[in-house]
């Protein structure tokens, strides 16, 4: 059966590619740990901010609790 | 803690002959990157070759494709499995690439909201996709890369990647009929520009 003449060109163009996988690979590991740097200082900060909020408010904070 | 994809502190049975299904439930069950990185080695050649063929820039192409390993890795948990891993990935790649030439150029020709002209066949041209399909390599290159990158990415999913309309609608969150008109149109524009370079060419 004759190839499909769109995927041929793919593996073309792929032959021709010169990259290396581990730079890529750092890029996201780089990526992924600030993202989980943010999320654990947000997780961490986010209820002392609501709490903030809530005696700016006027309201009792938990702490006061 | 930085998560090292490159060096995983936890060691797995990741095999080359699991399916990309069987690393996605492990990973997500385990949290165990050499799942990930199963994954990241079958896929990442054809997503960079997939991000270069459409933003032409190896830089550009190196961080598209550093984005798109990035959202795959946090949505892996919305996989459904309705369609083929590979088919989800591709879709995020064209989806990401389509956007960064969106916000290159503001207008990026089919990917506009055109939905075409009142009463106008928008069937599949048989005629049109056996031309298409029997150009040669070399040409097909050539005119892949002189129509505008939105009609590119369209062909690519329907004669590459074999996405499904309902597919390519996803990608470009357009209805079936737009998406329909897209392609007719991008298959004419790819003719046309064919017959301009190669005319009086055997």
């Amino acid at each position: 059966m004759k190839k499909n003449n769109f995927k041929e060109l793919e593996e073309l163009e792929l032959e021709g590619l010169s990259i290396s996988s581990d730079k890529i690979l750092n890029g996201i590991s780089a990526d992924i740990g600030i993202l989980r740097y943010i999320s654990e200082v947000v997780e961490l900060y986010f209820p002392k901010i609501i709490d903030l909020f809530v005696g700016l408010a006027g309201a009792n904070t938990q702490q006061d609790k | 803690m930085l998560v090292n994809l490159l060096n995983p502190m936890i060691t797995g049975a990741a095999s080359s002959s699991m399916t990309d299904e069987e690393a996605i439930e492990k990973y997500l069950s385990s949290q165990n990157v050499n799942y990930f990185n199963l994954l990241y080695k079958r896929y990442f050649r054809k997503v960079y070759g997939k991000c270069f063929s459409l933003l032409k820039s190896q830089a550009r192409a190196e961080d598209a494709a550093q984005e798109v390993f990035v959202k795959v890795l946090l949505n892996l948990s919305k996989f459904t499995g309705k369609s083929k891993f590979s088919t989800w990935l591709y879709s995020i790649t064209y989806n990401y690439c389509i956007d960064v030439i969106r916000k290159k150029k503001k207008d990026l020709g089919v990917l506009v909201d055109d939905i075409g002209r009142y009463g106008e066949n928008i069937e599949d041209d048989d005629k049109a996709d056996t031309e298409i399909l029997e150009t040669n390599v070399h040409r097909l290159k050539e005119v892949l890369n002189i129509i505008p990158a939105g009609d590119k990415a369209v062909l690519l999913m329907k004669y590459q990647d074999d996405f499904s309309i309902k597919e390519i609608c996803k990608v470009l969150t357009k209805s079936e009929s737009a998406v329909k008109m897209k392609i007719k149109r991008a298959k004419e524009k790819f003719l046309r520009v064919y017959k301009e370079t190669y005319a009086g060419v055997a």
